[in-house]
């Protein structure tokens, strides 16, 4: 095994308090912190915790594809690792939960022979379930990324949960500083394929701040619209109905009937 | 009296400058287990001691008690030159 190492760490999303022990104590250790967090609170407190710590933020080009930044912030993290060093790569949220970079880069190091590894993180996703006060469990959960989501035409089971990703950039895969919801109203339409238009759907935002409530605008699916949404969103749509039960199913497994 | 026009660079530096002190605020709550206890359990109370102690001014108390946390998030972000703040997921 070659000597440098990569761990890729989540910093959960709200300032702080999301961090796990073990990845305090990572990022405290390191030889480099590479981090991209969305809140400048969160980077300063990285700073703090190491000051090796480097922000990969700049190789964002604003308009420009994110996929290509993707690429140039794994290769910079491979570059550190080559170095010999131990290095933490740092993501807001959960590291491996919409994430490119760090998937990538993890590859990139195990492939060339050194120590990579993954410590979750408390995604968005999980804020909402604890906000939102859903289970999964309950009726199951699909989740997609909302470009993805239109543009392979994902099928959607109407008696589990949906939750969208990213429709405040829906139709966009340029790196911006502001919303850009520019395929909002077809992604409406597509649901509206599935949903009626009374179907109250969430817009959801997680706080990134301790003692502030998260963001919820419950509308019905067809008034959706650019004005609910903010960069970070988050799109929960209820079941529509319940689903049925296998009574076939409940015999072979030898479950009571209701 | 007579009410002069706020000039842009004074603006900038009365957000440059709240900025820094709710940054130092936030980032003292994330590393300081003792302080973020006491503020989930009574915010109002902490504010008012980071008001005596003036490392806050109530400009910046009534930013952190607002119901919405946007504002902060903008005046964080306004705070931190040059870079602007690329507000994505990462996929």
């Amino acid at each position: 095994m070659s000597s440098g190492s990569l761990t890729v760490v989540g910093t959960g999303i709200r300032l702080g308090t999301h961090l796990t022990r073990e990845t305090r104590l990572l990022l405290e250790t390191a030889d480099v912190v590479l981090s991209l967090v969305a809140e400048p609170g969160m980077q300063a407190v990285l700073e703090r915790l190491n000051p090796k710590t480097r922000s990969l933020h700049d190789l964002y080009e604003l308009g420009e594809s994110r996929a290509e930044a993707y690429e140039a912030m794994a290769e910079e993290i491979l570059r550190h690792v080559r170095e010999g060093k131990n290095v933490v790569a740092a993501f807001y949220g959960h590291p491996g939960v919409f994430v490119a970079p760090s998937h990538e880069a993890i590859r990139m190091a195990r492939a060339e022979g050194y120590m990579a590894s993954m410590l979750p993180g408390i995604s968005a996703e999980d804020c909402l379930f604890a906000d939102l006060g859903v289970d999964p469990s309950r009726f199951g959960c699909q989740s997609y990324e909302a470009t993805d989501f239109l543009v392979h035409r994902r099928r959607i089971d109407r008696t589990a949960a949906l939750v969208l990703w990213q429709i405040g950039t829906v139709g966009s895969v340029a790196a911006a500083a502001t919303t850009q919801p520019t395929g909002l109203p077809v992604l409406v339409e597509a649901l509206l394929e599935y949903y009626p238009p009374e179907h109250e759907v969430t817009v959801y935002e997680a706080s990134p701040y301790p003692g502030f409530d998260p963001l919820v605008r419950t509308v019905g699916l067809g008034e959706l619209s650019v004005e609910h949404v903010t960069a970070l969103s988050t799109l929960y749509v209820p079941p529509r109905e319940p689903a049925p039960l296998d009574l076939t199913m409940l015999d072979r497994l030898g479950l009571p009937r209701p | 009296m007579s009410l002069e026009p706020i000039e842009p660079r004074d603006i900038k530096g009365f957000q440059t400058q709240q900025a820094g002190r709710v940054r130092a605020f936030l980032e003292r709550l994330a590393m300081d287990d003792d302080l973020l206890v006491r503020y989930i359990n009574d915010r109002v109370a902490v504010l008012h001691d980071e008001v005596e102690d003036e490392r806050l001014n109530t400009e910046d108390v009534a930013l952190l008690l607002d119901s919405d946390y946007s504002r902060v998030y903008e005046v964080m972000s306004q705070g931190s030159a040059p870079q602007r703040w690329i507000v994505i997921w990462i996929v």
